[in-house]
């Protein structure tokens, strides 16, 4: 260890400084104590702690760990202030909509500008606009499935060299069981009259698309709306369904 | 029993300086934590920024759009357009399409069932609602060859007409 005085580096037994003779706390502490195995421990731990770098890295950790304070703090209030911002933003964005305007939108039909229209003005499942987010919930849930029947359509017109595969089929079906048992808690239950109408549209394309495109028969519809999607039931028909249009079937 | 002292002083030119074990060594482990975090935000920072800039506004919605209408991948351009909400002028051309492909694609599923004339099915739905789904073939294939033909004698946009034209002339 260095002398406080004058730097000399000495062993840190030494109860003095051979150089300069500057009384060595550690090294008077060490001679006190009996405990051969505690004396061992005080010059392994004076060897750890009585360097110079080490208080360096002490005062520098310090530094580091205020600066992460300070960072957070600031972080915490940036973000509280978005918060706020936010907050304010969709206040208004809710005092700007109107029931008239969803309204005037619901009756051209189109499902995807009320969907906008209601996430725009946050008001979807707001009091009052009910029927508006019953109606986008429907629509998301139908998308989801003429999206993959479009999907195998465009292989059907522009790529034939392409087979469809077990698990976009698998997909169609999902969908079709979900829209045929009303199997999804956003529409387990349709309150409004113009969406039950909407609804039963989108049930007999559903019914169109496996008895037409997919070519199931009577009693095979019969018996996929009691199947449960969960346990895979499905693959039964998806099987059915490719040895039927003669594609090639490939486990996923 | 006698106490030990793990609490060790030296002296530096300041100074008494005490340097406590335990805390020393959480100082460490958490110094370098928030080390290493740093260094991985302000490595990864510039990226996200500069990717972000790069991939949303109109700019890029717009060709997004673009390229999947160019590799006619109607579906996929259904759920972007659904997913951020593109609505407007700027979306109409694409919007026309893929609502003109949905129309003509529920047309084919019911002009592929058109043997089967009378439909008619009766279940229970997941959480015992009743299902009544009943329909008239045939009455719903004109329904919708009304539409694909409505759709192409109205098309507004021109790139659009070629499809419209196909799917009405599959629709006669």
């Amino acid at each position: 260890m260095k002398c406080s005085k004058c730097g000399y580096d000495y062993p840190a037994r030494e109860t003095k400084c051979p150089y300069c003779g500057e009384p060595n706390k550690l090294g008077m502490e060490w001679e006190k104590e009996e405990d051969e195995t505690r004396k061992e421990t005080l010059l392994t731990k004076a060897k750890v702690l009585h360097s110079m770098p080490l208080y360096v890295a002490n005062k520098i950790m310090n530094i580091i760990l205020l600066l992460a304070v300070v960072l957070l703090v600031v972080l915490f209030l940036v973000f509280f202030i978005l918060g706020y911002v936010d907050e304010k933003h969709t206040e208004h964005q809710k005092r700007s909509a109107s029931v008239e305007a969803a309204e005037e939108i619901f009756k051209t039909g189109d499902n995807a500008a009320l969907d906008a229209y209601l996430h725009e003005y946050e008001v979807y499942a707001e009091d009052g606009y009910e029927k508006y987010t019953e109606r986008v919930d429907i629509y998301d849930r139908y998308s989801h499935f003429i999206e993959d029947v479009m999907d195998l359509r465009e292989k059907s017109d522009w790529e034939s060299d392409k087979t469809p595969r077990a698990y976009e089929v698998e997909d169609i079906l999902y969908y079709a069981h979900e829209i045929l048992l009303q199997d999804d808690y956003r529409i387990s239950e349709i309150e409004f009259q113009e969406n039950q109408k909407y609804f039963s549209e989108i049930q007999q394309n559903t019914i169109a698309t496996l008895m037409g495109t997919l070519e199931m028969t009577e009693e095979e519809v019969n018996e996929f709306v009691k199947c449960d999607r969960y346990y895979d039931e499905e693959e039964t028909f998806v099987k059915i369904i490719f040895e039927r249009k003669g594609w090639e079937y490939e486990e996923n | 029993m006698k106490k030990i002292n793990i609490t060790f002083s030296f002296r530096d030119e300041t100074g008494d300086y005490s340097v406590k074990v335990f805390p020393f060594v959480i100082k460490c482990i958490v110094s370098v934590i928030v080390v290493f975090n740093f260094i991985v935000i302000a490595m990864a920072l510039p990226g996200e920024i500069s990717d972000h800039v790069k991939y949303s506004g109109k700019e890029y919605y717009k060709s997004r759009c673009e390229e999947k209408y160019i590799d006619r991948e109607f579906d996929s351009l259904h759920d972007y357009l659904n997913l951020y909400h593109l609505q407007g002028e700027d979306y109409g051309i694409y919007w026309e399409m893929v609502n003109g492909y949905e129309d003509y694609t529920i047309y084919m599923n019911y002009k592929s069932m058109e043997e089967q004339e009378n439909i008619s099915f009766s279940y229970m739905g997941k959480y015992d609602q009743p299902q009544e789904i009943s329909f008239i073939t045939s009455q719903k294939i004109e329904e919708y060859r009304n539409k694909v033909l409505e759709n192409a004698e109205n098309v507004k946009y021109e790139r659009n007409k070629r499809y419209f034209t196909e799917f009405a002339q599959k629709a006669q």
